[in-house]
């Protein structure tokens, strides 16, 4: 069984024995070895159902990690793990709709296809989604469009920051302004590994912040390394309609001990599941205490390092690849992480570019042709703080060699 | 009537208790858990500071307020912490298999696939070790 298990594994290649430009909202960042220490003792590993009694340590450490990611995200109230980022995001409108008494989403039109299905699947019987137009020379959302399409039947503005094609939002206190005079939330999806050296959405109008945990100490895991984060405020209107466990700390009949616990347990499908918002699981605990593991490693002076060797590794990344003939960069503006590539003038496709980089050693970025149609042959690259110049030098040398 | 065979009794377990604090009142002004490696000159060159070209409107002023801890002292808080908690490794949870757990055979790291280039998915939200993992 392990032979034919290894088998199958081993027809595949990871990401660490290439060189890999993937990301698409998973990406390869450093995982310290405390965090991997951390999630694998079996205590944590195996821990299920337990109570604030024998588990008090689990209770604990999910405490800490919502308090860190708090003070991460400028927010009082954040949620012990959802399954994902893209659960975060579909609970965090829901959460708006019920709020609002409305019945419409505006969207971003730069969403990623995989996260605006999943969206779309989970809120469809509440929310009506609309997209919105974005600008095509810097994606930036299109401000006469969400005028036009913003009305008392809207629940929620939700864009992202940096957005799925890793520009970012630069417009963000026009678009929660906006929101807001039409009675409007605003719900912003944002990558926490960027918020030691970018603004927090609370400081410019966010009114419900989620986002997925991945950048924060833990691998990609084949997709399976995420967990969902909801913030808000600490408004009863909004804590309220939360469906996730919320952990809090208490004194105990010990004087000057710590006790642990639920708080406004019968939101949640725990207590009677017929009065419970949406439904909770036992999702990804373990990744949040390994969040809360890489936040207390970084601190606040790690958190802005390395927010801002992202921000120069992109640009650098982007500022190469401009110089190799054929490839142009279509959206201006600082990006994170992420950005597109433009092969349009290279006269070949994507697909058969990616398979000439991979003979060569590399993985290319992932392939938009299909998710954004309009877009024709461009792709979305992506670095982190794993790549030295050297691999972003030989990623633009390969590409001016598959190109020429 | 036949005797009922006497109820075994109970272990003398006793979990670890250990007074840990908040993690924020371990904080040292100044201690770092990781130190982040600087972009290499070429980059700096090329590119600048970036974060300074951020609108206002964008740039944190305030840092976050996260503890600032050495490396040993993150590993013994959370490894304390560990100790106050009782795994199925340990002890018998609510029943496994109430819900979706799987058993997974040891020594399979898919630590470093992506999730794009992967052909045989393994679903797997847990490490190396993992024994039994959340679905």
């Amino acid at each position: 069984m392990s032979g034919i298990s290894r088998g199958l594994l081993n027809k595949n290649t990871s990401a660490r024995e290439r060189l890999s430009f993937l990301g698409a909202g998973c990406w390869q960042h450093h995982v310290p070895a405390v965090c991997d220490e951390i999630n694998s003792r079996g205590e944590f590993l195996t821990a299920y159902a337990g109570e604030p009694y024998e588990d008090k340590g689990r209770f604990q450490a999910l405490f800490e990690y919502e308090s860190m990611m708090g003070e991460l995200l400028n927010m009082d109230v954040v949620n012990v793990p959802t399954y994902d980022g893209f659960q975060a995001a579909s609970t965090a409108l829901l959460m708006a709709a019920r709020i609002t008494g409305r019945s419409e989403a505006l969207i971003c039109g730069t969403i990623g296809g995989d996260k605006l299905s999943k969206m779309c699947d989970y809120i469809q019987a509440h929310l009506k989604p609309v997209l919105l137009a974005y600008a095509p020379d810097s994606g930036l959302l299109d401000l006469a469009d969400l005028n036009s399409k913003i009305s008392g039947d809207t629940a929620a503005v939700f864009f992202e920051n940096p957005s799925y094609l890793g520009f970012l939002e630069t417009q963000a206190a026009e678009i929660s302004s906006l929101a807001h005079e039409h009675g409007a939330l605003c719900v912003v999806y944002v990558d926490p590994i960027s918020l030691g050296v970018i603004n927090p959405p609370a400081e410019y109008g966010g009114d419900i912040v989620c986002g997925d945990i991945q950048p924060l100490g833990i691998h990609l895991w084949y997709g399976g390394g995420h967990g969902g984060f909801i913030a808000t405020r600490d408004d009863p209107a909004f804590v309220l309609e939360f469906p996730s466990r919320l952990f809090g700390v208490s004194s105990t009949v010990v004087e000057g001990e710590y006790g642990f616990g639920d708080v406004a347990y019968e939101r949640t499908s725990f207590a009677p599941a017929r009065r419970g918002k949406e439904w909770v699981g036992t999702a990804s605990a373990l990744w949040g205490i390994t969040a809360g593991v890489y936040l207390a490693l970084m601190g606040p002076q790690g958190m802005q390092e390395i927010g801002e060797g992202l921000l120069q590794r992109t640009a650098y990344a982007i500022h190469k690849l401009r110089q190799v003939p054929g490839v142009k960069i279509p959206f201006n503006g600082i990006h994170f992480k992420d950005f597109v590539v433009d092969f349009n003038e290279a006269g070949q496709t994507v697909a058969s570019i990616h398979q000439e980089l991979l003979a060569k050693g590399i993985f290319g970025g992932k392939d938009l042709s299909g998710e954004f149609p309009s877009l024709g042959q461009c792709a979305l690259y992506a670095v982190t703080e794993i790549h030295r110049q050297a691999d972003i030098d030989r990623l633009a040398d390969t590409l001016q060699e598959v190109l020429r | 009537m036949k005797a009922v065979a006497p109820k075994p009794s109970p272990r003398r377990f006793h979990q670890a208790s250990w007074d840990e604090p908040v993690i924020f009142e371990l904080s040292q002004p100044g201690a770092r858990g990781v130190l982040v490696p600087p972009v290499e000159p070429g980059i700096a060159q090329a590119v600048g500071d970036v974060s300074a070209r951020l609108p206002e409107s964008l740039r944190r002023v305030t840092p976050p307020a996260l503890p600032e801890m050495s490396q040993i002292h993150v590993l013994r808080h959370y490894a304390r912490l560990s100790q106050e908690n009782l795994g199925v490794d340990l002890n018998i949870d609510i029943g496994p298999g109430h819900l979706h757990h799987e058993i997974q055979p040891q020594g399979q790291r898919p630590a470093g696939a992506h999730r794009l280039r992967w052909r045989i998915c393994i679903p797997c939200r847990t490490n190396r070790r993992c024994r039994v993992s959340w679905r």
